[in-house]
């Protein structure tokens, strides 16, 4: 089973932070279900037990030949008991949030093993804190409001594409949101509430050029503001959009072989996610299925190479005041200096491999269990430039913006997609080249990395694994890689 | 949570509403039950029960559609989603002569296909625990070189689709049905690889339990001695998974909705020989075998086989029932929902079997590389163009011989030129639960990134 991250943005410039007051979110339902149902889920023996009660509300906006094409709100609306006995993990859902359908899930949970004795007692919650971060958003985010300001940003998205030229045939702005309200607690007393969103806008254009067709996609994207897309200068975002995507009508296919390749920030860090990343969570690594298990404390990269996994970062897509074990947020140094430090640790995972947690249990929603997951990933900046890399290459590639890939953990064979990306021959950036994935092994490919950029920049992605599709952001400098197969034609 | 007699009564209400707004209103009901366990170290990882219930309320007010969605389904959220729904649509209506929407009302007779075998409550827990941990102790005993199954999970589900609107539609079905996934390593030295197969039954009994899991780790087991292929344009069989994960870029172009909104690549080319002329391709939703088969699409409009590709001339698009209407094209009934309202995709797509043997496939050059597994499509396949670039694995075969496996290597090209130049498919078709269907396909020249020539 692999894992996969697909691209939610390339044209965020900067992540915008705005500073809210801390709060308590509300509780979705009385504590004193979720105490009840927690009573229950321990009847017959478990050691641990967990409710998350989730209430989700979500909009997509879509448009299509410069007019509101389509609106639709969703609302996610259930809860999922876990419970555990030893390693063993029983997960039980329901959308009956009543007192009686919350208490029937757990017992259906401890029926899993209907002879067993309570060996936990029953747990008296506390009050849930305020939110430990100030980074999330607060307030009345309804996913329905300002539509008709949200049409307008997108139909003057489509305005400027066809103005800029006249080769395009069509787009497609794409506007989604998410309010996602959760109330976790378990038998260890942990008892939080908390309030998650996201907001994007997408916008993908359409050229054809005597029968050529190509299309280019951009996104923009935010964590604490509704209205964030009101700090977008539209008309240039779309002329950039239109731009990349007439380039590619001029574009060559990429050749095919090793080479070296110089990777840009932003997106560019999908290289270590996929390559490195899914491989140090713990959700591989428990089962020894991660060609870097064992290798805590060894090196496994070139010395230039600092990685972290940080769910702190203000305003991030991937930040988080608590995981969805209810545990606060860290920041992880997973390499340092090349050394491997540490894994990304979930709950369970913690316990089948001895490592502490490191709030790092995450999931889509209240169907999945949590596992360890990345939150916002990066390289960490180095002393080398982007000029100077490139100056280095006789002939190979300089990966201007990456689309999504997907990794084996348990092979460390990892993929990803070229989206914007030129020749390099003889240390200048030469003609646009499109359609190439790159392709390697984790493990391999990491100590090829040898050059780490100054100009760190994170971009968003979608991340999908066992635990579902979760918001995930990548990052790093511009990185020189000495050698990487690129899927071009042969 | 409420009753079938309930959500009659709430869906009566509903229509009033629609009929003082001058709308139109359609709900469908989703409720399903899911169970799954997952064997790791011989010993049960995981098991999850999950109860679930949705609706989707879809009004249609002038020009204007709006759609909402709930897990609530009482009736004041049932309601209040309406009003959802509703405000929505009018923020949509553009007023003037906009092409409006429709309801579809009910039709004269729908398709019998037997979706539903059981809710499965005859088969014990410790019956489901035991299935999946045969797939997981037949991996590992195949080879002591199979040292980690990291997934053997199996899943039943069975759930219940009602659909009514305010046209007098109110129909619904049962389906059910049995997955199994296996997913092991192999190692040996340094090396270390990973193979997957799955299924796809609706009947509980003779389950293909040690098949896929033999499938899954023998895949792994022969990656152990691959070898990386050198760079170039090769005699290639796409096995028909591959073959199967390629051709389904053909369901967004088959849309007419992508036709009509200008990204088709198929669009004006009714009529024309677009892929090779070995290829007949059909959408089906009828075959109860397959998990997109069901008795109407997403509107309600009865299912029906439809032709698409006839000896690789393109034959039809596929529709929903606005589209139809708007490109004057036969209702083909493959309404689905998407994420932002009805669009249109697949059944099942099914790629009807050719006449040669896999052996006679791989003998129709004298160096043939089978290309065994794809990966990496969303983001390597390029949806617009049919461009794509997938890290690969495979097998070389020397004068029918298979001579070696093969890894660390990319296929790229165009898809609809490769489907193009495929000259020979075989009788042997995939059966790994997917809604693609394919046989195996011979291609002339595939181009291959791998070895450098030094």
């Amino acid at each position: 089973m692999s894992s996969a991250l697909g691209k939610a943005t390339a044209a965020q410039d900067s992540v915008m932070a705005r500073k809210v007051a801390r709060e308590v979110a509300r509780e979705i339902v009385p504590k004193a279900w979720i105490e009840k149902a927690l009573d229950q889920a321990l009847a017959t023996g478990a050691d641990f037990a967990e409710v998350f009660v989730e209430d989700s509300r979500s909009s997509v906006l879509s448009m299509i030949d410069g007019m509101p094409k389509g609106a639709t709100s969703g609302r996610q609306y259930g809860a999922g008991v876990r419970v555990h006995f030893g390693l063993e993990e029983i997960h039980v859902t329901t959308n009956d949030l009543s007192e009686a359908g919350l208490v029937k899930a757990a017992k259906k949970a401890a029926q899993a093993r209907p002879e067993g004795e309570r060996k936990v007692m029953p747990v008296k919650l506390g009050d849930a804190p305020a939110q430990p971060f100030d980074h999330m958003v607060h307030g009345d985010a309804a996913p329905i409001a300002d539509r008709q300001e949200k049409f307008a940003f997108m139909r003057g998205l489509d305005t400027a594409a066809r103005k800029r030229s006249s080769l395009v045939t069509q787009t497609e702005p794409l506007m989604l949101e998410k309010l996602q309200e959760v109330q976790i607690a378990n038998s260890l007393g942990v008892y939080v509430t908390d309030r998650r969103a996201n907001f994007r806008v997408f916008f993908e254009v359409f050229v054809d050029d005597q029968g050529q067709k190509e299309s280019y996609h951009k996104d923009g994207w935010s964590v604490d503001d509704p209205s964030f897309f009101k700090g977008i200068d539209g008309q240039a975002w779309a002329e950039r959009t239109t731009d990349s995507a007439l380039t590619l009508l001029k574009a060559d296919f990429a050749p095919a072989g090793e080479l070296p390749v110089v990777i840009d920030n932003g997106f560019g860090g999908v290289i270590f996610h996929e390559a490195c990343g899914h491989g140090l969570e713990t959700t591989s690594v428990a089962h020894q299925a991660s060609v870097f298990c064992g290798k805590l404390g060894e090196k496994v990269a070139d010395s230039c190479v600092t990685a972290i996994d940080d769910g702190t970062i203000a305003g991030g897509w991937g930040s988080l005041s608590y995981d969805d074990e209810g545990r606060p947020t860290q920041k992880t140094t997973l390499i340092e200096n090349g050394i491997l430090k540490s894994y990304m640790v979930d709950q369970l995972g913690a316990k089948k491999t001895g490592y502490a947690v490191t709030g790092s249990g995450r999931k889509q929603n209240y169907k999945f269990t949590p596992t360890s997951r990345m939150r916002n990933t990066f390289i960490a900046p180095g002393d080398s430039s982007l000029d100077e890399m490139i100056r280095d290459i006789d002939y190979g590639i300089y990966a201007k913006d990456m689309g999504g890939g997907s990794v084996s953990p348990g092979t460390g064979d990892f993929n990803f997609a070229v989206q914007e990306a030129y020749l390099i021959r003889n240390g200048k950036i030469a003609t646009p080249i499109k359609g190439a994935s790159l392709i390697g092994r984790g493990i391999d490919t990491l100590g090829r990395i040898v050059k780490v950029g100054k100009e760190l920049k994170l971009s968003a992605g979608m991340c999908g694994s066992v635990s579902g599709s979760i918001p995930a952001a990548v990052g790093q400098p511009p990185i020189l890689v000495s050698k990487i197969l690129v899927g071009g034609r042969a | 949570m409420s009753t079938q007699q309930e959500i009659t009564a709430v869906f009566g209400d509903l229509s009033a509403r629609a009929r003082a707004a001058r709308a139109q209103v359609e709900m469908t009901l989703s409720e399903g039950d899911k169970f799954s366990a997952t064997y790791q170290d011989r010993k049960l990882k995981k098991y999850s029960s999950d109860q679930t219930a949705s609706a989707v309320i879809r009004v249609l007010k002038g020009s204007g559609v709006g759609v909402a969605t709930t897990e609530n389904l009482s009736s004041e959220s049932l309601t209040r989603c309406f009003e959802e729904a509703l405000r929505s649509a009018e923020d949509l209506d553009q007023g003037g002569d906009q092409p409006t929407e429709d309801l579809v009302a009910p039709a004269g007779s729908y398709p019998e296909v037997k979706l539903f075998v059981s809710d499965y409550e005859e088969v014990p827990i410790s019956e489901r625990l035991r299935w999946a941990e045969a797939l997981e102790k037949e991996a590992l005993d195949l080879d002591p070189r199979v040292t980690n199954v990291p997934y053997s999970i199996i899943t039943l589900t069975s759930g219940r689709t009602r659909l009514l609107n305010s046209k007098g539609l109110d129909r619904g079905y049962r389906s059910s049905g049995i997955s199994g996934y296996s997913y092991a390593l192999a190692k040996e030295g340094d090396k270390s690889k990973s193979g997957y197969h799955s299924f796809f039954r609706r009947q509980p009994g003779d389950l293909p339990l040690k098949e896929t899991a033999h499938k899954g780790a023998s895949r792994a087991l022969d990656l152990l001695s691959a070898v990386q292929p050198k760079t170039g344009q090769v005699p290639a069989v796409l096995t028909n998974q591959v073959a199967a994960q390629l051709l389904s870029i053909l369901g967004h172009h088959l849309s007419a909705k992508s036709v009509d909104e200008n990204t088709s690549l198929l669009k004006g080319r009714q009529g024309e020989a677009v892929l090779s002329k070995v290829l007949n391709i059909a959408d089906n939703p009828l075959d109860e075998a397959l998990p997109g088969s069901r008795p109407f699409d997403a509107e309600g409009t009865p299912s029906r086989r439809t032709p698409l590709f006839q000896d690789g001339v393109l034959q039809n698009y596929l529709t929903n029932s606005y589209y139809a209407r708007k490109l004057n094209l036969p209702s083909t009934g493959n309404a689905v929902r998407g994420r932002a309202g009805m669009d249109i995709a697949p059944s099942n797509l099914v790629i009807a079997p050719g006449s040669k043997s896999f052996d006679e496939l791989v003998n129709m050059a004298p160096e043939v590389v089978v290309i065994t597994e794809a990966s990496g499509l969303h983001s390597g396949m390029k949806e617009m163009t049919g461009d794509f670039s997938l890290p690969a694995y495979g097998a070389l075969y020397r004068d029918g011989k298979k001579v070696g496996t093969l890894e660390q290597f990319v296929i790229s090209g165009n898809v609809f030129e490769l489907m193009k130049s495929v000259t020979a498919a075989s009788n042997r078709l995939n059966e790994n639960g997917e809604s693609v269907v394919s046989p195996d396909l011979f291609v002339p020249a595939l181009s291959i990134a791998g070895q450098s020539e030094a």
